[in-house]
């Protein structure tokens, strides 16, 4: 089960993006900014056969090497070829948040096995800042990711990323629709500014409906922690943009980072200040119990274990707790899914050999 | 007059009807007198006489189909991939860049209905627009670039009247920061446009 070459180096640290650092960081764990771009000339991925799509991923991995976005002699960048991974490694990025459910699983169409569908990722290491999907549903979706709420040198970063690949490669552009794209909620900018926000006050306190009515309000979108079409896992919210034509790069952003997001951090800490002063025992009893549970429990589910630790996160903020800290608390939450908890034991584990796994990295962990 | 498979499947790429050419017109139930149905036909097929009729118009003596839609307005499939209306209708994908242009006329007020109303890209421009500011002659490439990317006079003036509008909002609103923003985009397109100038087209069609 241990890992070699790449996927090993992956996973045998934390992405920076966990760090706890940044602005904001009680608040917002990441900033991100994803750009969708397709190649001019080329059918979108999903009305290319396996030939069109291997002429494009050839054509993007000799570009970006072109362009020196990516260094083939060099351990910085990693191209990973999607469709020769095992089921493992495949989670295991998922779970980082490095490649999409549709990027592991390919395009299946007219009887195509996956594992002959052309897709890859770029990984840029050390700290996964960047990530390339290539084939994904558009020919590129790249990602930047940081720390704490820092949209703009996110976007300055990946920005810079999209200019040297446009050095080399044509995209599909029109002066009508900008930036084209498979699916028409993505045209123009192809942009999708988000941050991740932890809100474990305003869940207590049943705020969380009036941050997603304000966020509606806005038209920008409230997922969970793995994006599209998932649940608030521990807490943790992604609020991004759903417009993403008519405005500008900066003005989708500042709409983000100017406006609603200083708003819900605010909205957030008052609400911390109100479970510590108003109701101080019915919180430390909260944290306390939480911290119980993560240091002594013998098994622990993956949804159990992330809603713990986002309660203990709280009680980090609130000076309850002094150890761990926010960087072990944000490591943890990554830890405790599947492949990262079967890298770490060195074999495949069953559900329940997971739980207790799981229950021993936390006990193992936090002190 | 109808299979229930054809109700069933009221997404089929292809003709009800005839079950083989691509589909160019939905045809719409009215929910009001019925249940609420779509059947999908191709331009010829003539299982669907006397059903397509004009856009929104109530057909005379048909009260079994009251409400008839065009849809694709008579759109055929892309000629760059073959995707058609109807399999963008299913997927909620288009099938190559030239799908934008193909099916403009129908897709340009959905997006405009996803996308706030908006109708215009008005941000990044790829940098070969910055090479045609360059260009001193108005030769071929420099023409192919008007037209590729930044568009040509009603393009030109929807995009500005769009920031403008955008920019009396936040103006409006007290968001100065996000206005200042705004107005430095407006700036931006205006010398880039000042710079390359909209040419008459090579057909000659402007005087």
């Amino acid at each position: 089960m241990r890992r070699e070459g790449p996927i090993r180096e992956i996973l045998s640290s934390a992405p920076a993006w966990l760090s706890g650092g940044g602005q904001d960081a009680d608040v917002v764990l990441s900033s991100r900014v994803r750009l969708a771009r397709n190649i001019s000339g080329f059918n979108f991925v999903g009305k290319s056969d396996i030939s069109e799509r291997g002429a494009v991923m050839n054509l993007v991995r000799k570009n970006l090497a072109k362009a020196g976005v990516i260094a083939e002699d060099d351990k910085s960048t990693c191209w990973l070829d999607v469709s020769k991974l095992d089921e493992f490694s495949l989670e295991a990025l998922k779970e980082r948040q490095i490649i999409s459910r549709l990027l592991a699983k390919g395009h299946r169409a007219s009887g195509e096995k996956a594992e002959q569908d052309p897709r890859a990722v770029v990984v840029f290491r050390p700290g996964e800042r960047v990530s390339i999907m290539v084939n994904e549903e558009d020919h590129l979706r790249m990602h930047a990711v940081r720390p704490g709420l820092t949209l703009d040198e996110t976007l300055a970063e990946i920005s810079e990323i999209d200019d040297k690949v446009e050095n080399v490669l044509e995209y599909a552009f029109s002066p009508r629709f900008g930036y084209l794209t498979a699916c028409p909620t993505n045209v123009g900018t192809g942009i999708r500014v988000s941050v991740m926000l932890h809100l474990p006050a305003l869940r207590i306190l049943g705020e969380i409906e009036k941050v997603k009515r304000a966020a509606a309000d806005m038209s920008l979108a409230l997922r969970g922690f793995w994006g599209e079409g998932s649940d608030a896992d521990g807490d943790f919210y992604q609020l991004s943009n759903q417009t993403t034509l008519g405005k500008t790069e900066e003005l989708l952003l500042s709409e983000i980072q100017g406006s609603i997001v200083p708003r819900v951090i605010e909205f957030e800490r008052k609400a911390r200040e109100k479970l510590l002063n108003q109701r101080r025992e019915y919180t430390e009893d909260l944290v306390y119990r939480s911290l119980g549970i993560l240091t002594h429990a013998r098994r622990l589910s993956a949804a159990e274990a992330m809603s713990k630790l986002s309660e203990i996160r709280l009680g980090h903020s609130l000076g309850l707790l002094q150890s761990p800290d926010v960087s072990t608390i944000n490591r943890l939450l990554l830890l405790v899914h599947p492949a990262h908890l079967q890298h770490a034991a060195g074999r495949l584990l069953n559900q329940g050999e997971r739980k207790a796994a799981r229950a021993t990295l936390m006990r193992e962990t936090i002190c | 007059m109808f299979s229930g498979a054809a109700e069933q499947d009221a997404m089929a790429n292809f003709c009800d009807g005839c079950d083989e050419e691509p589909v160019t017109h939905e045809v719409f139930k009215d929910p009001v007198t019925g249940e609420y149905v779509e059947h999908h036909f191709c331009a010829n097929c003539p299982k669907a006489q006397g059903m397509i009729g004009h856009t929104g118009q109530e057909k005379p003596g048909t009260s079994q189909v009251a409400v008839v839609r065009v849809s694709a307005a008579g759109l055929g499939p892309c000629p760059s991939c073959g995707v058609t209306f109807a399999r963008f209708r299913e997927t909620g994908r288009l099938g190559c860049p030239s799908c934008y242009a193909h099916f403009e006329q129908v897709i340009g007020p959905m997006i405009s209905r996803a996308q706030e109303g908006a109708t215009h890209h008005v941000g990044k421009l790829p940098k070969r627009a910055l090479r045609g500011v360059s260009m001193t002659e108005a030769g071929e490439e420099r023409q192919q670039i008007l037209k590729e990317v930044l568009g040509q006079a009603e393009e030109r003036a929807r995009k500005l009247a769009s920031l403008r509008d955008q920019l009396s909002a936040a103006l409006s609103s007290e968001r100065y920061e996000q206005a200042a923003l705004i107005r430095d985009q407006i700036e931006q397109l205006q010398s880039l446009f000042e710079a390359t100038p909209d040419e008459p087209r090579p057909s000659g069609d402007s005087a």
